[in-house]
């Protein structure tokens, strides 16, 4: 048997660095600054940002092998609720269109996925289970505006309140790509947007890469539409 | 600044990094967790019921967060066969159980601190694990009789 007392004892001795405890206020002084459009709230949002971010980047940095993203800057040439149209530095253009609302979301502690035949409510199997997953068709706009009709595996693991989303997709030749997105969104004092998309994804070979791109708005208006 | 989450932060930092120190034995990827924790408790915009609600919902939100760390190609890796001494104790026996207790797996550290220090029970500790109760309670016994056994051995030299 434990000695309670003198394990209580023992470990009350460790504790956060008060440093750590401050940052936790600067962190959050910077979290009340970033506002999260619609656009990039829902799962499916960033998977499909990323999914066009990667099939552009590919286009442009075909021969980087893999690490496609790291570096590239896209400008913002307009943006609504469901739809941001975006050119890389070369001046591909591309858009990136929302689906319909959150594919996941939260409400009163429960979480709902929405399906053509109304929301599913998944909170009781993602407790017992520990993970949910299901497979969506997405609509997308990619490259040019072109619609492209694809799968989507999308895997939900947490609590309510702290859930993971990560979505795999398969292309028309059978090779498939993990993704574990976050997007954020944020403006400065001038007016600038920047969109942050990171993550990582299982490339072709197996291995595990990391992806980080930022998108700023500032040049939208130094470039012809 | 709001002075309800001072509040939680005062309250809860040495709790969740407590936790995730006996889940990771690593001073700086507890304190990752413990400010990622309280970070989603600010963004949280739904009310607790309780205190208790508050506390349970943190502990499930710091496991998570220690899990997906451990999961991760990128996370930062010390010396596996001791744990670092983060703290300064009176007497020899606080440094051995400290020693001993985190020589033991990750998932039984992690029982062991929400059972004997935030006296959680066996089935509380199970639902905020993602495990099953009667898997939690080989967890305790494992490391109840690992520890007796190395405090034991321990005690003899």
């Amino acid at each position: 048997m434990i000695d309670k007392d003198l394990y209580r004892e023992t470990f009350s001795r460790l504790c956060a660095s008060d440093e750590a405890k401050k940052e936790v206020f600067h962190m959050m002084e910077k979290q009340k600054k970033i506002r999260i459009p619609k656009l990039l709230r829902g799962a499916a949002i960033a998977a499909v940002m990323t999914m066009a971010l990667a099939v552009t980047a590919a286009a442009a940095n075909a021969a980087t092998d893999g690490m496609l993203l790291n570096g590239i800057m896209f400008h913002i040439l307009s943006m609504d609720e469901n739809r941001m149209e975006l050119m890389d530095d070369e001046g591909n253009r591309f858009f990136v269109t929302a689906v319909d609302g959150d594919l996941v979301r939260e409400e009163d502690g429960r979480v709902y996925i929405q399906t053509d035949s109304g929301d599913v409510d998944i909170t009781d199997s993602l407790l017992e289970n520990g993970s949910y997953t299901f497979e969506c068709e997405l609509n997308t706009a990619i490259e040019n505006g072109g619609l492209e009709r694809g799968a989507m595996e999308v895997k939900i693991t947490g609590v309510p309140g702290d859930l993971t989303v990560s979505q795999k997709s398969v292309d028309g030749e059978g090779n498939v790509t993990v993704y574990a997105v976050a997007g954020e969104h944020r403006e400065d004092g001038d007016g600038e947007t920047f969109v942050t998309v990171s993550g990582s994804y299982v490339a072709e070979d197996g291995s595990v890469q990391s992806v980080e791109t930022e998108t700023r708005s500032s040049a939208a208006a130094d470039v012809e539409e | 600044m709001d002075s309800g989450f001072e509040a939680a932060v005062e309250q809860y930092a040495d709790m969740i990094f407590r936790l995730a120190f006996s889940y990771l034995r690593n001073r700086a990827d507890a304190e990752d967790v413990m400010q990622e924790t309280l970070l989603k408790l600010y963004t949280q915009k739904k009310p607790f019921d309780s205190p208790e609600h508050q506390r349970y919902w943190l502990v499930r939100v710091a496991v998570n967060e220690c899990r997906r760390l451990l999961r991760s190609p990128w996370r930062r890796t010390g010396p596996l066969e001791e744990a670092p001494e983060i703290a300064v104790f009176d007497i020899p026996a606080q440094s051995e159980l400290y020693r001993q207790v985190m020589a033991l797996p990750p998932k039984y550290r992690a029982a062991v601190y929400l059972y004997y220090y935030e006296d959680y029970s066996v089935q509380e500790i199970a639902g905020l694990m993602g495990a099953k109760t009667s898997t939690v309670q080989t967890w305790l016994m494992r490391a109840r009789g690992q520890l007796r056994l190395k405090l034991k051995e321990a005690e003899s030299l």
